[in-house]
């Protein structure tokens, strides 16, 4: 006899529940998901991703089509392509959501429900008590059967009580003592609860994502009864948890996207390349449909070109020494000329003061001229240069260690103000078609090169942690830095150009963009292959 | 303060009516959720001859939550610690509102007669009790006579 | 709400100490593992940056008495610190010259009194006072 038409009533709509998983239920491992510096509280993506105009421009941004017509230099997309260019096994998975992952399990139900001619609510029970490993299932059950359903909470032979809810009498509650007129509950063992007790019950255990008994004995409550007692589909938040519990045990191969309220599951399909990635000392970096990238191995954010081992030394470095650093977090700073107070309020590290309109980088406070022409001198760190913030710091370690944080965390402030700058970037778009009459697709290019700048800017970012690692007196560690100082330039080139407002100016400049854009494409790949052969010839090295 | 439940109530009156032999629970009077216990030590345990004192506190959602129970007499047991919590699974997972003050003694005075070395919550004791059981025990009964005695 | 008795109430703390849920710049556990009573508390503050305190690790001494909370705990620096609040000869938090303990709630526990002094290190009056040598105990 076929049950299938009941099982309609298992394919619910999961609510939109507002228990988010946090980071730190995600991942259980030991690892890192994040620090309690500012820089790593909150990823750079994390910020105001609420705004509902500019999440739309993001998810209308997936079409990778546009951008061989639309880009100069044809360049792919992400950090991840790049790459993959080289030898580095390519990456198999898929992005899941618990609803879709629930549906497969369902249809695995369908599947065992000729084989176990059960009905599906008391499938759906046992592949819960298994964890969805239907083999285990299989097994367990050939072996036991029906002590199998007893062990369950299944068996309900020999029991003569009704199951469900009963209507209105007096009844004396022996949960809460009460004695009223109420609605009963029971299951076919007859401990019989009033309604208020089995619905707080109930409500108490929905996110626990294991099988909800009957509070005196082992008989389970299959969906039907809780939804019965608790109204709506609120087996579903039962069935959501129970996945994400599934996914918490599956960790090897399935991750959530770290980001906040992203509720994307990476489920790796292919285990078996990931001692390749390890050995060429390359991070798995996936992306989730919402676009979030992240580090598969680790959780974190892309951190190219450090590997997951530069980058767990450096978060866990930087947690212990970000109270003795704390002053470079600042966000404001004196204009080293006339000592107004500014307010970094772009990514752009070159600075205007708004009263004496002085010229300045960010990072050194120094006259911008020698930056903008040729070099980007802030990135090269002379041992002998008595730095201003760190002079009175007795270790020398301790100074060189504050150098490359301090360079990190600027780099990670700006890569915060260059998103903020995104928001904007929405509206720009909009602009240009409402203003002048652009086309969306023809507008594409601002958030191109937005997304660009990012990358160059998180590659710049993490590139400090890989020198801070490396043998300075290597040569090829000295080709590193004169790429971070190109990447650099180019980076702040383009985060200056993406400040324009007016959308005029934006349509006349676009070749600027493109160009711009492409050259940051071109030498964060640079920088990327330059960090990851520091690290392959053991010039660079996570240490403590 | 809010009014006593109804079910901590009737849970109080028939602890004094009808007690659980070898365990006494009675609420303080400034609060009537907080109760001081007493277990014996099981017969034929090495917790034998002793008395236990404990404190039980009911939280905000008892029944829904489970009571929050501790030692207040040191003693050499490997799930329970040295600062007097006990790990027992009806205390934790395997709360259920259908359990009671009463069962829950139970549970902990079961607890004494069986103890669970690989399920520590005392780690070091946990380890003596693998190793050298016999020893253990002596030292178990050693520090009942120390800590435990009846007055 | 109901009172949550003393000793419950300390496990809670020391629950949250031992997990490490509590904020960085503080820290406190239990003197001695073994003290039942659970009187005896060790506490760290690490000083606020921008002023004298900042890099300096701060012990304290703190004690839990039969009727916390609802009574404040009796504190005491161990580090040596120039403050308002704290007597210059013990190091004793003196509760006259220190609000958090002045106007004392049964809902404030160590973890506020440590964050509270903390800020009153940081304090515009009290963040440029010349401090003793670092390293030195009452």
């Amino acid at each position: 006899m076929s049950d299938l038409d009941s099982d309609d009533s298992l394919l619910l709509e999961f609510e939109d529940d507002d228990e988010n998983v946090s980071y730190l239920d995600t991942y259980d491992d030991g690892k890192p998901t994040h620090l309690d510096s500012d820089f790593a509280k909150v990823p750079p993506h994390k910020i105001d991703t609420d705004d509902s105009e500019f999440d739309i421009d993001e998810s209308q941004f997936s079409g990778e089509d546009l951008e061989d017509d639309y880009l100069v230099f044809p360049v792919k997309k992400t950090t991840k392509d790049l790459l993959d260019e080289d030898s580095v096994p390519s990456l198999k998975y898929e992005c899941l959501t618990t609803q879709e992952i629930f549906e497969s399990m369902i249809s695995r139900v369908h599947h065992l429900q000729p084989v176990l001619s059960l009905p599906s609510q008391d499938i759906l029970i046992l592949m819960q008590r298994y964890d969805w490993n239907e083999e285990r299932l299989l097994e367990e059950w050939t072996e036991k059967m029906d002590n199998l359903l007893i062990e369950s909470g299944l068996n309900t032979s020999g029991e003569s009580n009704g199951r469900g809810v009963q209507n209105g009498k007096e009844f004396f509650c022996p949960i809460c003592c009460e004695e009223r007129l109420t609605e009963t509950f029971s299951l076919e063992c007859g401990h019989e609860y009033c309604i208020d007790c089995y619905r707080h019950y109930i409500k108490d255990r929905l996110n626990n994502g294991k099988i909800i008994t009957c509070m005196d004995c082992p008989l389970a409550l299959k969906n039907e009864d809780i939804d019965q007692v608790m109204g709506g589909a609120s087996s579903a938040r039962l069935m959501d948890s129970s996945i994400k519990s599934f996914v918490r045990k599956h960790s090897n191969s399935y991750k959530w996207c770290p980001y906040t309220d992203c509720k994307c599951i990476i489920h790796l399909k292919d285990t078996s390349s990931l001692q390749e990635y390890s050995r060429l000392h390359a991070s798995r970096f996936v992306s989730c449909n919402m676009g979030h990238s992240f580090c598969f191995g680790c959780g974190f954010e892309i951190h190219a070109p450090a590997d997951c081992g530069v980058t767990d030394q450096w978060v866990k470095k930087a947690r212990l020494e970000c109270e003795n650093l704390n002053w470079v977090l600042s966000h404001t700073k004196e204009c080293p000329r006339c000592s107004v107070n500014i307010e970094k309020n772009g990514g752009c590290n070159h600075m205007v003061c708004s009263s004496c309109k002085y010229e300045f980088c960010w990072i050194c406070g120094g006259d911008w001229t020698p930056h903008g022409s040729s070099f980007y001198q802030c990135v090269i760190y002379k041992n002998g240069e008595k730095n201003k913030l760190v002079a009175d710091t007795p270790k020398k370690t301790l100074r060189r260690y504050a150098f490359f944080y301090k360079m990190f965390t600027e780099h990670e402030v700006s890569a915060k103000l260059d998103w903020k700058l995104g928001e904007t970037v929405g509206f720009k778009v909009k602009g240009l078609q409402e203003k002048i009459g652009v086309s969306w697709i023809e507008g594409q290019f601002l958030t191109e090169s937005l997304k660009t700048l990012n990358e160059g800017r998180t590659a710049l970012k993490w590139s400090f942690a890989v020198a801070y690692y490396s043998d300075p007196s290597h040569n090829l560690t000295k080709i590193f830095i004169d790429n971070q100082g190109l990447l650099s330039n180019a980076v702040e080139s383009l985060s200056e150009l993406l400040q324009i407002k007016s959308p005029e100016v934006i349509m006349k400049r676009k070749t600027e963009f493109y160009n711009k854009a492409g050259y940051v494409k071109n030498r964060t790949k640079a920088l990327l292959e330059c960090g990851r052969d520091l690290l392959l010839k053991g010039i660079s090295k996570a240490r403590e | 303060m809010a009014s006593l439940p109804k079910r901590i109530i009737k849970e109080t009156e028939r602890l004094a009516s009808d007690p659980v032999p070898g365990i006494g629970a009675e609420p303080h009077e400034d609060n009537l959720r907080y109760f001081a216990v007493t277990i014996e030590g099981p017969k034929e345990s090495p917790y034998e001859d002793g008395i236990f004192e404990l404190e039980l506190y009911l939280p905000d959602d008892y029944p829904m939550e489970a009571p929050k129970v501790r030692f207040l007499t040191r003693i050499y047991h490997p799930n329970i610690d040295r600062l007097g919590r006990i790990c027992l699974d009806v205390l934790k997972n395997n709360w259920s509102p259908a359990l009671q003050i009463r069962t829950v003694l139970l549970s902990i005075q079961a607890l004494l007669a069986s103890p669970n070395p690989n399920d520590p919550l005392a780690n070091d004791v946990a380890e003596d009790w693998i190793k050298n059981e016999e020893l253990a025990i002596s030292k178990a009964r050693e520090w009942t006579t120390l800590y435990a005695e009846k007055k | 709400m109901s009172k949550v008795p003393r000793n419950f109430r300390l496990l809670e703390e020391l629950e949250k100490g031992e997990k490490g849920l509590g904020p960085e710049s503080c820290s406190y556990g239990l003197a001695d593992s073994d003290d039942i009573s659970m009187t005896t508390w060790n506490g760290t503050i690490l000083g606020p940056p921008h002023s004298n305190h900042e890099n300096r690790i701060y012990s304290l001494s703190i004690e839990c008495g039969p009727q916390y909370p609802d009574q404040p705990p009796s504190i005491k620096f161990i580090s040596k610190i120039n403050l308002p609040c704290v007597d210059p000869n013990t190091g004793q938090v003196t509760p006259s010259t220190f609000h958090t303990l002045r106007d004392w709630k049964r809902a404030y526990n160590m973890e506020t009194i440590l964050l509270d002094l903390r800020k009153e290190m940081a304090t515009p009056s009290n963040k440029k006072l010349p401090q003793p040598e670092e390293g030195s105990t009452f």
